[in-house]
């Protein structure tokens, strides 16, 4: 009785509690811990998993049968390396973002600075977007901009300033050095996931304790993402703590080939898979051959000879091509996305309804 | 605010009350058209004839994505048809959570890697190392499905694939055998289901959609006449 109500009653409850707390801010405490539960949570199935991947291997190398032991052996041993090389670099590795930036607050408005002025979504936006941007993002503070740039938004400093800080009526000059001052010492985090692999590359985030409010500084793009690398190794040479790192090691000598190599072979499986799917079985294979002739052609410059040589005005593959992609080829996305959405929905509301249970094993499952 | 509280608890309120209606007059409303999972469970049963082992893929995904969700409750089916035909299903997950999931709800599961092309490279070599006779993908994907799909297909594996992520459709429709795509994949595991809420659920929603989809149509509708006019 227990073991089948209480699983249904917990989700359906705790489903409810989370529709309720997009509607209103007063469950936002009780939804924080309950997400920190859920890392706590994760660090335990984490470890669940390595366990497990651990005993199956060495299951595996103990079994008679010899089929795959030679994988199993490497990736115990690789296992065991990577571990030892990360308590081996305990103190070297753990780049502790919060304690580092908070004592520099230069530095952060210097990354700033760079992140923002090489960003191309930035430089593309007039002067006073660019601003309100940073405004609203809270990081007004750590970005003070030219007064060219000013000029053509038409704040002033102080104005710019003013909308983060109360204290905006002091002299600019005066303020600037105090806010500097002053959130030095509220800086309480400014993460930079500087060898994450992924596009959340350097997503950097800003606790402010004055104000209580998580600001993310969104994921930079590649060019300013180099220059702060650039800037932490500089600052980090300068006071000479950037000493070689075996995980950093393993990560860029095995880690980064061996993933590039494997996804490069996306390539061929894509060739093998045109090569498939030109092959005319039925009536929609024709217009899948058809369509894909003409998106080719309208790519490259041999669409262009083609028309040309065919000496026909109206044959405009690049035209066929954006048709192709904007009309039908939209519209059955969004069909799909629209369904999706609707499948998602409707699948969510038979879970809060307890119709839905995949929590429960009891039923179906062992 | 009110509004939209107003608008999700009427669609509780009207999609509580149509699965209710509809289960009790189930009988005499629509038999589902489910060929695909009629095939599923015809392969299921060949399976069972030549004594094979069924891998089954829940996708990179973690828990709280719902295609994640979905990929657990068709799980959860397919063990039940397995143990009817008496076939070995093994599991193998990318996500520590997942892991635990597919581990309280089926004996023989494993975690690989968070790194979906490590997760490839497993489900490939496992393919052929053990020369699987079915695959089945069900969840959340990214370009790693592509590699395990074509490894499997290459070894003439039966491959059935679901996945709402528009990006992988087009390459799970040329290299399984059977794709579920978008909404469909919602509905799976209610399809395989003999819960007769579960089946009502898919009618009910079904018939919410439409009302949703004729409410989105009359708006269009309606908007550019009143811009038309206004113009």
């Amino acid at each position: 009785m227990i073991k089948k109500y209480l699983p249904l009653f917990t989700a359906v409850s705790l489903g409810f509690f989370f529709v309720m707390q997009s509607f209103t801010s007063f469950f936002d405490k009780y939804a924080e811990i309950l997400r920190n539960w859920v890392i706590l949570i994760s660090v335990f199935a984490l470890m669940l998993g390595v366990f497990n991947l651990l005993h199956k291997n060495l299951k595996r190398l103990k079994s008679e049968n010899g089929n795959g032991k030679i994988y199993s052996l490497v990736i115990i041993i690789s296992f065991f390396i990577t571990v030892s090389a990360g308590f081996i670099n305990w103190n070297r590795t753990i780049f502790n973002s919060a304690n580092y930036f908070a004592g520099k607050p230069e530095l952060v408005r210097k990354i700033v600075a760079e992140a923002i002025s090489n960003d191309p979504y930035f430089s593309f936006h007039p002067a006073k977007e660019k601003l309100t941007l940073l405004i609203s993002k809270d990081i007004a503070p750590y970005y003070i901009p030219e007064e060219k740039e000013l000029k053509e938004s038409g704040f002033t400093l102080q104005q710019y300033l003013s909308f983060f800080n109360d204290d905006s009526k002091l002299d600019p000059k005066l303020m600037e050095n105090s806010v500097f001052r002053k959130d030095a010492k509220n800086i309480k985090e400014f993460s930079l996931r500087i060898d994450n692999f992924s596009q959340d590359i350097a997503y950097s985030v800003i606790e402010n304790t004055k104000i209580r409010k998580s600001v993310s500084l969104y994921g930079f793009s590649n060019t300013a993402e180099i220059r702060i690398r650039t800037l932490i190794k500089q600052d980090l040479s300068i006071r000479k703590t950037d000493r070689k790192q075996s995980l950093t090691w393993i990560f860029d000598v095995f880690y980064k080939p061996l993933s590039t190599a494997f996804f490069a072979l996306l390539a061929f499986s894509i060739i093998a898979i045109i090569f498939k799917s030109f092959r005319l079985k039925n009536s929609f294979a024709t217009v899948f051959v058809i369509s894909a002739t003409i998106v080719l052609l309208g790519h490259i410059s041999f669409g262009k000879i083609v028309a040309d040589t065919a000496e026909i005005k109206e044959l405009q593959f690049s035209a066929l091509l954006d048709w192709l992609l904007f009309v039908p080829n939209m519209s059955a996305q969004r069909a799909i996305l629209i369904s999706t959405g609707l499948g998602i929905c409707f699948y969510s509301l038979k879970l809060l309804l307890g119709i839905e249970r995949p929590y429960d094993g009891e039923d179906d499952g062992k | 605010m009110f509004l939209e509280m107003l608008l999700l608890a009427t669609l509780i309120i009207s999609y509580t009350l149509a699965v209710y209606i509809i289960k009790r007059n189930l009988s005499i409303l629509i038999d589902l058209d489910m060929d695909r999972v009629e095939n599923l469970k015809k392969i299921i049963y060949l399976l069972s004839e030549t004594g094979g082992t069924l891998l089954y893929v829940p996708g990179t995904g973690e828990i709280t994505d719902p295609q994640s969700m979905v990929s657990i409750s068709f799980l959860k089916k397919i063990i039940k048809l397995s143990k009817e035909y008496g076939i070995e299903v093994s599991a193998v997950s990318g996500s520590p959570f997942m892991f635990k999931v597919l581990d309280e709800a089926l004996v023989n599961a494993d975690y690989i890697s968070m790194e979906p092309f490590a997760l490839a490279a497993y489900v490939s070599g496992k393919i052929k190392r053990e020369k699987l006779q079915t695959v089945i993908y069900m969840g959340l994907f990214g370009a790693e499905s592509f590699l395990m799909s074509e490894s499997a297909s290459l070894d003439k594996t039966f491959q059935f694939a679901g996945t709402a992520n528009n990006d992988q459709l087009p390459f799970f429709i040329t290299s399984t055998n059977v794709t579920v795509m978008g909404e469909d994949m919602f509905n799976l595991p209610a399809a395989l289901s003999e819960n007769i809420y579960e089946k009502a659920a898919i009618l009910a929603s079904d018939i919410v959609k439409i009302l949703i989809i004729l409410f989105i149509v009359i708006s269009g509708v309606v908007i550019t006449i009143a811009n038309m006019v206004e113009s």
